[in-house]
């Protein structure tokens, strides 16, 4: 009898974890999703008759789900400059005293709101916006710009910025803490060599630090395009969709449908989506960062 | 040496060994009967109370272990139970605010039993009198799919009434007194808001507040059956009643009575600025309002019945109530211990504990331990009601209820009420069972 040779089928042995990994714990809830918003499916009622396509005809006839569908990419776009910009920012700041002793602490306060919970960054923002005894109104009649206080969360177009400054305070640090490492392996010379021809500090930041960040902007891109399409918590703790579904985002508005307003389908069906949204994105997205990205 | 294959054989060994013991260690617990129930009571008073009959149940009936799965009364109603029994772990026991919509579902899909029996043939916890005794007879009374099936599906616990509460030393300041009349309210807001006080505050973030009173502002101005015919689906949102009714509010907001930020609000903060004197009055809520101000001894508080609307169809006698009890899954495996968790839950001492932080107890004897304006509230409210409605969010369907609750909300957050309730009734219809 020949003697079974296991050398050739290790390496699927080793792998196979992650497989079932991935078909249990996506595949197999994406194929469930599928086939779970092509019914009316009522755990209640114990009743799931097959509709077809009904849901998803639904869903783009449905103003709340466009509305959602807005403000998700009002979301990605403003957050993203705010973050890019502001964790640059605070890098090349925090870059510049690296060499000192409390060097790490400000890497450590800058990186804190990141280890908070969404949920308890939800619950500090929804305080400081309270129209009557919330902080923010406070300290500006205080310093006497009465002028200036408003129903933060009542008005629609400030509740939505007001959901962006709630997430954008607790990433731009984790964005800067990124910045910060990247800016660590720009060698020194370039900037040495580019004192020696003339070039100024701003002359340096715009030919020498921005393209060299090139790489380590699109991952941050990358990540801030899958996160504001998912994001749930911060705007669900705040806003709850009020006021009149003007903060909506579609995870929130799929949660609220599948659950509170109990038609499970349907929010599956808006989910399922969302999922051809962020595939669309994420790959035109990845067809973009094929782009010639500098090596040092 | 070990080589590979001795590699995976010791492998797949530990791993039997240890599934082996697992499952063993499974079996052994498994004697043990898991009794799984469900709370919307996240008050730490409220919950201490159930903990303690718990003990006491436990105590007694040592082979079953209580697993209490708790959530706030918002995501509860919301998804939280449903979620429970979506997943297929339903539970045993669970509470619920009685109401006519959502608690239909539940007794009609088989997952309620009915009580009527066991109530005359079981004996209260303490052992002393049948338990059917041990309840205050209005507190067993009947929601409307109740009498209708002429069962008994909810074992109350709390009987809530509602009413307009109001700070005190804040109407003494202005000069006010309690309204009568929805006009004489009107001036009374006025008053307050010429004197730099908000007059009315409610929290509808989650959506729900606003619907308490505007089920008793549609219920004075077009009449109980109106009330319901409206979210039962069957009425449409720009009837000439209904729009009256949801007028008697949208005036409020649009003259300034109403906090502003009142869709952002959630009622926990909005409330604080009633207890320290900032506010004058929520515009109607459950007798809950007791329990929440007991953290605020320095608010000085009372209530008055939500006032009568002048030329209005509703019986002005007919308030806002229902109870808060316990109902058995139909499909719980552990029936017994179910009953007799239950009737740990409603014991004397349990009641009385109830009514001293300020809730209104279903027991019978607890009268006394009561809150005094718990008690007037029962003379005032309760015993002369000829008939109650229900909060709308225990009745409407859930889905339709987006409609209702974003009426609700751009009333009260000052839109125009005309304008909002035809856009609303355009998006309602395909929805609606209006009569031809």
């Amino acid at each position: 009898m020949r003697k079974m040779n296991f050398t050739k089928i290790y390496p699927y042995l080793y792998i196979l974890p992650a497989i079932v990994f991935i078909a249990l714990f996506i595949l197999y809830p994406v194929a469930q999703g599928l086939y779970l918003s092509m019914l009316d499916y009522d755990p209640i009622m114990r009743i799931s008759p097959y509709v077809g396509m009904k849901h998803y005809a639904r869903v783009f006839r449905d103003p709340v789900f466009l509305t959602a569908v807005r403000n998700n990419f009002l979301y990605i776009g403003v957050s993203l400059i705010t973050e890019v910009a502001a964790g640059l920012m605070i890098a090349l700041l925090i870059n510049k005293v690296k060499d000192s002793l409390i060097s790490p602490s400000y890497q450590v306060i800058v990186f804190t709101p990141n280890v908070i919970s969404m949920v308890a960054v939800g619950l500090l923002f929804s305080t400081i916006y309270h129209p009557q005894l919330g902080a923010l109104n406070t300290i500006l009649e205080k310093v006497g710009l009465s002028s200036w206080t408003r129903i933060w969360l009542g008005d629609p177009v400030l509740a939505l910025g007001c959901i962006i400054v709630a997430s954008s305070w607790r990433y731009i640090g984790f964005v800067a803490v990124i910045y910060f490492g990247a800016l660590q392996r720009i060698p020194k010379e370039l900037y040495e060599v580019a004192s020696l021809d003339g070039a100024n500090s701003i002359h340096q930041f715009l030919y020498i630090t921005l393209p060299l960040l090139r790489g380590i902007t699109t991952v941050i891109v990358g990540l801030a395009l899958i996160g504001g399409f998912t994001v749930f918590a911060i705007p669900y703790v705040i806003t709850r969709g009020q006021p009149y579904h003007s903060t909506e985002f579609i995870v929130t508005w799929s949660i609220k449908r599948a659950f509170s307003m109990e038609n499970i389908s349907y929010g599956t069906a808006i989910s399922v989506v969302l999922l051809g949204i962020v595939l669309i994105a994420t790959a035109l997205y990845l067809k973009w960062r094929e782009k010639e990205v500098y090596e040092y | 040496m070990f080589t590979r294959q001795k590699t995976l054989m010791f492998t797949l060994l530990i791993t039997l060994i240890t599934f082996t013991v697992f499952i063993g260690s499974s079996i052994c617990t498994a004697q043990k009967v898991s009794l799984s129930v469900a709370i919307n009571e996240v008050d730490v008073r409220g919950r201490t109370i159930i903990d303690r009959a718990v003990q006491e149940y436990e105590k007694r009936y040592p082979n079953v272990d209580v697993e209490i799965t708790a959530m706030s009364n918002e995501v509860y109603q919301a998804e939280g139970l449903r979620s429970l029994f979506a997943t297929g772990q339903p539970p045993d026991v669970y509470m619920f605010f009685g109401g006519d919509g959502q608690i239909r579902q539940y007794v009609e899909t088989g997952r309620a039993i009915a009580f009527d029996q066991y109530l005359l043939s079981e004996k209260n916890w303490e052992g002393d009198k049948m338990w059917k005794e041990s309840f205050i007879p209005s507190a067993l009374q009947s929601g409307r799919m109740e009498v209708e099936k002429e069962k008994l599906y909810e074992v109350p616990r709390t009987v809530n009434i509602s009413a307009s509460w109001y700070n005190t030393d804040v109407f003494k300041k202005v000069g006010v007194a309690p309204p009568t009349t929805w006009t004489e309210w009107g001036e009374i807001c006025q008053r307050i808001k010429n004197a730099g006080y908000i007059p009315i505050v409610m929290g509808n973030k989650g959506r729900w507040h606003a619907g308490h009173w505007f089920a008793i502002a549609i219920q004075r101005m077009a009449g109980k059956e109106a009330y319901f015919d409206l979210v039962l689906q069957r009425k449409s949102f720009t009837d000439p009643d209904i729009v009256k009714a949801f007028s008697l509010i949208g005036d409020f907001a649009q003259r300034g009575f109403i906090v502003e930020g009142v869709n952002a609000l959630a009622r926990d903060a909005a409330l604080p600025l009633l207890f320290t004197g900032k506010a004058a009055m929520e515009a109607s809520s459950g007798s809950w309002h007791i329990t929440s101000a007991l953290d605020y001894p320095e608010y000085n508080f009372d209530f008055f019945k939500v006032p009568k609307v002048e030329g209005g169809k509703g019986n002005w006698r007919v308030d806002l109530a229902n109870k808060h009890g316990w109902l058995i899954n139909a499909e719980t495996k552990h029936l017994e211990e179910a009953i007799d968790f239950v009737r740990a839950q409603s014991s004397f001492e349990r009641g009385k504990e109830l009514a001293e932080i300020g809730q209104i107890s279903a027991i019978t004897g607890t009268e006394e331990f009561l809150h005094p304006l718990a008690t007037e509230m029962v003379r005032e409210i309760f015993y002369p009601a000829p008939d109650f409605i229900v909060y709308a969010d225990d009745c409407y369907e859930e889905e339709y209820g987006l409609f209702i609750e974003d009426a609700f909300a751009e009333v009260i957050g000052g839109r125009p009420v005309e304008e909002t309730l035809a856009r609303i009734q355009k998006r309602a219809e395909p929805y609606q069972n209006l009569p031809k």
